[in-house]
């Protein structure tokens, strides 16, 4: 019987053994997938962190925190350095 | 490993790298420990998920392209080429490093045997196949340590999604290619230079500490942290304890960093007709772990006493100062006597806490745990002070190589702070803050970064009926 990767047997000279991982030869492919997922994965935190902040915004704008957030506006201190 | 001696070599060398690895997590749990501690009630949670998805994400970045990044680009002046005096010509090119490629074969279990990959050879993977892992962890916890430092200054206002990028980009590609000029045995501000760094003061803590404070411009205050006057309002830290059991972690990391550092069993003897094997530094110069574990300890000393004296027994700044004594002194404590590493660190401790507060006054920056003074300054001037110390020293064994040099180590400091650390994180976060995607919006802010999570568990409880 075969198998997914070079080894089918232990009972070889270890010095002509190299990669002992299943599907060797597919390591391009599996790099890109891998690519892929973390670009996938930056790509939905920086677009799901916007639509929250845009709902917890919309809920705050609803309570008194307006009242704080107008207190802080006024004293300047929220800008970032120009 | 066809005989006993270089097997045992070879497999004491992978142990004693795994062994480093598993202490230096301590120091990823010890920044965790020390940001939450710092941060205020209302923003622990965002500020503990912010620090701990870094070691995914960075993890990705470095498996993807950081390895290969530190092999591939030590030539230079510059990313690429390198003039060469032998020949009279300007090396061009990425150096081959077919073992570091993220499809290589070596990049996962090996034996160690005959190649798949017809671009490898025997000699390839009986060097790589049992060091390559561990090398890359070492590596890659040095990658986490780059992204923790800007995690701490730019807490309670920053974006996560934002953070991370710039995590990636410091952790993956900047300090990578800083290691590659200047942290390896043939990288070319060794060679043109004689830039001297064992136990990384520029190259992560320096270049760290630029980046952080570039963010910091950009991302600007923390709302109300500055009074209409100008003078700076302190936030108190959620949980002390919290602070103080970070920073022990992080000090017990340290010491597997600064073992991690080194190559644990190298021949150093000159002559091929004999052998003298010896620890080295990452240039293959000699030292023992039994000097590095006197300097490793005078430095935390002068540090903690100098921090204790500085601040007047503010127990943050003490310990932030054992902390950057050791940070101060980390560029030559492969060859400092134990009393000049004191010195050094009492020095770098002093003129951080002071340059701290004198930059937070000045230019309103608010770095929110030190970040900048105790890795920025202090690995600044411990890159600086390496070179009068270290003044006329080799920087390698190879004898064509430039010897340490104040101008040497000037330049270097340079490069770290400024050149790889301050601006590409400068471009970098502006364009985020153009894009919008920098700071969190100010309801927010004001209301918390864990509003939302707060919001989702009352009204759960509510549901619940509590």
């Amino acid at each position: 019987m075969g198998s997914t990767g070079p080894i089918e047997t232990w009972n070889v000279n270890p010095m002509d053994v190299g990669p002992i991982y299943p599907f060797v030869g597919w390591e391009v492919l599996m790099f890109a997938a891998c690519v892929l997922f973390f670009v996938f994965f930056l790509v939905w935190k920086i677009t799901s962190e916007n639509a929250k902040y845009a709902a917890s915004v919309q809920k705050l704008q609803e309570t008194d925190v307006s009242q704080a957030l107008a207190a802080a506006k006024s004293t300047g201190n929220h800008k970032p350095i120009q | 490993m066809d005989n006993e001696l270089s097997a045992l070599t070879v497999t004491f060398t992978e142990f004693y790298y795994w062994v480093t690895v598993v202490m230096m997590f301590l120091i990823h749990v010890g920044f965790c420990l020390y940001e939450v501690g710092v941060s205020r009630e209302k923003n622990k949670l965002n500020t503990l998920m912010k620090n701990s998805m870094l070691i995914p994400v960075i993890t990705v970045g470095f498996f993807l392209f950081g390895w290969w990044i530190y092999f591939a680009f030590q030539n230079g002046p510059g990313i690429t080429g390198q003039w060469n005096e032998q020949t009279g010509e300007l090396e061009k090119g990425l150096k081959i490093a077919p073992w570091s490629e993220p499809w290589s074969e070596l990049m996962g279990p090996h034996l160690g045997g005959k190649p798949a990959d017809g671009r490898l050879g025997t000699e390839d993977t009986a060097a790589w196949a049992r060091l390559n892992g561990v090398f890359w962890a070492a590596f890659l916890l040095f990658s986490w340590t780059a992204g923790s430092i800007l995690s701490g200054g730019v807490i309670e206002r920053i974006r996560s999604g934002a953070f991370w990028l710039l995590a990636i980009l410091v952790g993956t590609v900047t300090w990578v290619i800083d290691a590659a000029w200047g942290w390896s045995d043939s990288g070319w501000m060794v060679q043109l230079l004689g830039y001297h760094d064992a136990y990384a003061s520029g190259v992560i803590h320096g270049l760290a500490g630029g980046s952080a404070l570039a963010i910091l411009i950009h991302l600007g205050p923390r709302i109300g942290r500055f009074r209409d006057d100008g003078t700076p309002r302190i936030f108190p830290a959620h949980n002390t304890w919290m602070i103080i059991i970070g920073m022990f972690l992080i000090y017990t990391g340290f010491w597997g960093f600064y073992a991690a550092c080194n190559v644990p069993i190298y021949d150093i003897d000159p002559d091929p007709e004999r052998t003298f094997f010896s620890a080295t530094t990452i240039y293959l110069t000699p030292t023992t772990l039994s000097a590095i574990t006197f300097n490793f300890l005078m430095a935390l000393t002068a540090g903690l006493l100098t921090g204790y004296m500085v601040s007047q027994g503010d127990p943050f700044w003490t310990f932030q100062g054992g902390l950057g004594g050791i940070i101060t002194a980390s560029a030559g404590n492969d060859l400092y006597h134990p009393v000049q590493a004191f010195f050094i660190a009492v020095i770098g401790v002093w003129c951080g806490y002071k340059l701290h507060y004198w930059v937070e006054k000045k230019f309103k920056i608010d770095d929110a745990v030190g970040a900048v003074a105790i890795h920025g300054y202090c690995g600044t001037i411990g890159v600086l002070a390496a070179g009068f110390v270290l003044w006329g020293y080799p920087s390698s064994p190879y004898p064509d190589y430039a010897p340490i040099t104040p101008w040497g180590q000037l330049i270097g400091a340079v490069i770290m702070f400024f050149g790889l650390g301050f601006v590409p994180c400068y471009v970098a976060a502006g364009a985020l803050k153009k894009l919008g995607l920098l700071r969190v919006p100010i309801e927010i802010e004001l209301a918390g970064l864990d509003y939302d999570i707060l919001i989702e568990e009352k009204s759960h409880s509510r549901k619940r009926g509590e």
